[in-house]
């Protein structure tokens, strides 16, 4: 019987995908080929062992992440992650842009920490056409950044609650996160998707709204970063569930490229907005956390220091207030660079993002690449799965807080 | 008519009338505790819950539940069809059953059998089987998981729940529950000199009705909602109903060894008597309250350490305080001559 199956579509002859309980495999059932285990020639799946299919529609994949996991029993044997649900062509996009307008597609990559993306690609476009960005400008990005840092975090704390089965904790870091939200709404008038930086500058001037309101934010946010130590990481029973739970080695770390919070709990002591300051990190005094154990517990209060230490920027930022001057930088309406490359990147909320920009001349990038740090992470989440519980599986994924506007571009 | 006949006619209507009691007793309390569960976890969520219909959003009850019958009764392809049909039954009929020996007032009992206690216990500990039967035929594999969990749940909680109760029926001398509560009335709540065995029972209630921290056999975001995933409509009306009906039977269980019964201290009799139903369900509520806020709080244990929790904590505990409770009592009743 050989009836013409579309391209990419093989005849199914081997494990009963629906359940392991029935012996005999179903007549005729045609899967796709990404559905099979890439494992499925060098060996057959053992009796005992099954697939589970983890998304892309899964409560804990956070976005369109699809995790074919062979387990036996509870424990995960292997693990093979799939990403480009989400893809939607941005460095292709970015061809056809012009340069004032490459914003609204960065904005689209790390869709919960917006202004990172912005920043990356801004500092690419103003290496590359040696821009001077004003002091004032600067200003209002570090501060945008960081309020934009902790409303990322507190979606990934939210999240990492919900993981754990601690629903309660969900809500309360929303409720913070929605003043973060109102201070960008004041600034930018977005919610998301700010499209706020620019070439040499911002859109808009810093604003009187967004000040009180950060001044506002800024006189609970500590108070509320202890409720939510007290709430989830402070109990023992969340520190039972995430010690020594996803290590990943300082070897691994290095060799897999990790950055941001993710090297710096593995020991890698390295943070671009200290060791390359750009923005206004330069005069500002914050500490980096860094651990040693690598595990989901490390990544929780490394994460969770830096929201601490975004506070404190912040709060060095209002003392001091935005330095006097325009916003945007004089330049001309159709900004053309010339030939060459320039790479920028930034600390982003989940890594080192950058944005790397050729030019061949005009007023588009020849070429744009984008470096997210989450894909980076992913194909190091899904290296160290295997051996773990289906539980720490899903709490490994959460502690990784991927972002897949970003891994999917 | 024969008197053998009108005896039988009569056991078959007390029957009757006694069930159709428990059923609206079981769907009453689903409504309460659904409209308290939002209301509870709504407040420690910072949420208000339900608010637009009716007082205080207590209507938003009947849209739920008219919901759950006209919504479109669902069944994935390939599955156990009869054993997925029969399986909310499953889960639902022991909890039913179990209701039959509680002791809401002195007479108000269903069946006041002389092994109520241990015949509540046994009923309840079906329910899991249900629950197996559930994730089993659903064909998915996420329900499978679930329903392995729920199995391993119940070997690892049975044990310390029923030695919990071991305390409360030493000291009443009964497995009656209704002599259990008595026995309260004439000296004190048993929860004082069984505070240990009141604990254990309140953290394997939680197991057994499966509520955060130990709801591994749901799991939702693990499992999506483990045994339960395929269920749809009034199916999952019936299990959603169980459960609820589980937290009542267990709360009541804990009401009845540990909190006195329907029995108030301080208060005379000729008060407390005429309200006695009502004192027992607020305190079964004021139970399933402590269930719904330790629910609202804390976060999951792992399926692993559940089993460690109840093999390397929770039994041995209670064996050594039954064994340490066992022996002082003995001395205390030799000595004292007799309590």
């Amino acid at each position: 019987m050989d009836t013409q199956l579309a391209p990419g579509l093989e005849r199914f002859d081997g494990y009963d995908l629906q359940g392991w309980l029935s012996p005999e495999p179903p007549e005729g059932i045609v899967v796709p080929r990404n559905l099979r285990r890439q494992s499925d020639s060098p060996h057959e799946l053992p009796a005992d062992h099954f697939l589970l299919n983890l998304g892309p529609s899964h409560p804990s994949t956070h976005g369109a992440l699809r995790c074919i996991l062979e387990l036996n029993g509870e424990t995960v044997m292997s693990s093979e992650a799939h990403v480009g649900y989400l893809h939607r062509g941005i460095e292709k996009l970015a061809e056809h842009r012009r340069y004032s307008a490459l914003a609204t597609l960065m904005d689209r990559g790390d869709y919960a920490a917006s202004i990172m993306g912005e920043w990356a690609m801004v500092r690419a476009v103003e290496t590359l056409g040696e821009i001077e960005v004003p002091a004032r400008a600067e200003w209002i990005r570090t501060a945008a950044a960081e309020v934009c840092r902790l409303a990322s975090h507190l979606v990934w704390y939210a999240a990492l609650g919900v993981d754990t089965g601690a629903m309660g904790v969900f809500l309360y870091a929303i409720r913070d996160r929605e003043d973060c939200l109102e201070i960008l709404e004041a600034l930018t008038g977005q919610r998301m998707m700010f499209n706020y930086l620019r070439p040499g500058g911002v859109a808009a001037d810093w604003c009187t709204e967004a000040d009180l309101k950060l001044r506002r934010y800024l006189k609970k946010a500590d108070e509320y970063l202890d409720e939510h130590w007290e709430a989830l990481i402070g109990s023992d029973l969340f520190q039972q569930r995430v010690q020594g739970v996803g290590v990943v080695p300082h070897d691994m770390a290095l060799s897999f490229a990790a950055t941001g919070w993710v090297a710096r709990a593995s020991g890698i002591d390295w943070d671009l907005r200290r060791d390359r300051p750009y923005g206004y990190y330069d005069k500002l005094d914050f500490d980096v956390h860094t651990m040693t154990a690598g595990d989901v517990w490390a990544r929780t209060i490394v994460r969770f220091d830096e929201m601490k230490q975004s506070v404190r920027m912040l709060e060095q930022l209002i003392e001091m207030g935005p330095p006097e001057g325009e916003h945007i930088a004089k330049l001309p309406k159709v900004l053309r660079l010339p030939k060459g490359e320039a790479y920028g990147s930034v600390e982003g909320a989940r890594g080192e993002l950058g944005v790397h920009i050729y030019s061949e001349g005009g007023d588009m990038p020849y070429r744009m690449r984008y470096r997210p740090p989450i894909q980076y992470h992913l194909a190091l989440a899904d290296t160290i799965l295997p051996g773990q519980m289906l539980a720490d599986a899903i709490v490994t994924l959460a502690s990784f807080d991927f972002c897949f506007g970003e891994v999917d571009r | 008519m024969s008197t053998e006949t009108m005896s039988t006619v009569g056991m078959w209507s007390t029957a009757f009338v006694h069930v159709s009691c428990i059923l609206a007793i079981m769907i009453f309390n689903g409504g309460i505790t659904i409209y308290m569960l939002r209301k509870v976890l709504g407040h420690l969520h910072l949420r208000l819950g339900p608010t637009e219909l009716g007082p205080a959003g207590i209507a938003q009850l009947i849209p739920d539940i008219l919901k759950l019958l006209v919504k479109e009764d669902r069944h994935p392809n390939r599955t156990d069809y009869w054993l997925y049909c029969l399986a909310p039954a499953m889960v639902f009929m022991p909890v039913l059953a179990a209701y039959a020996a509680l002791p809401f007032s002195e007479t108000l009992i269903a069946a006041d059998i002389h092994l109520g206690l241990l015949m509540t216990l046994g009923f309840v500990s079906l329910v899991p089987l249900g629950v197996f039967a559930a994730g089993y035929a659903s064909r998915n594999k996420y329900a499978l998981i679930g329903a392995m969990r729920a199995i391993g749940g119940s070997i690892s909680y049975e044990i310390p729940l029923i030695l919990a109760c071991v305390v409360p029926v030493m000291l009443a001398g009964s497995l009656n529950l209704r002599e259990i509560v008595l026995a309260q009335q004439a000296s004190i709540w048993f929860v004082i000199p069984a505070l240990p065995s009141a604990i254990i029972f309140f953290i394997c209630a939680l197991m057994e009705t499966g509520q955060v921290p130990f709801d591994m056999a749901e799991s939702e975001s693990e499992l999506i909602s483990g045994f339960s995933t395929e269920y749809s409509a009034m199916r999952f009306g019936f299990m959603y109903l169980a459960e609820f009906s589980g937290n009542f039977v267990m709360a009541a269980i804990m009401v009845s060894l540990f909190l006195g019964g329907w029995t108030l201290p301080f208060v005379p009799d000729a008060i407390a008597a005429p309200i006695a139903p009502v004192i027992f369900v607020a305190k079964c509520y004021l139970i399933i309250f402590c269930f719904m806020v330790v629910r609202g709080t804390l976060s999951r244990y792992r399926v692993d350490q559940f089993a460690a929790l109840g093999f390397k904590k929770l039994i041995p505990i209670t064996l050594i305080w039954t064994l340490v409770f066992a022996i002082g009592f003995k001395v205390f009743t030799m000595w004292g001559g007799g309590a």
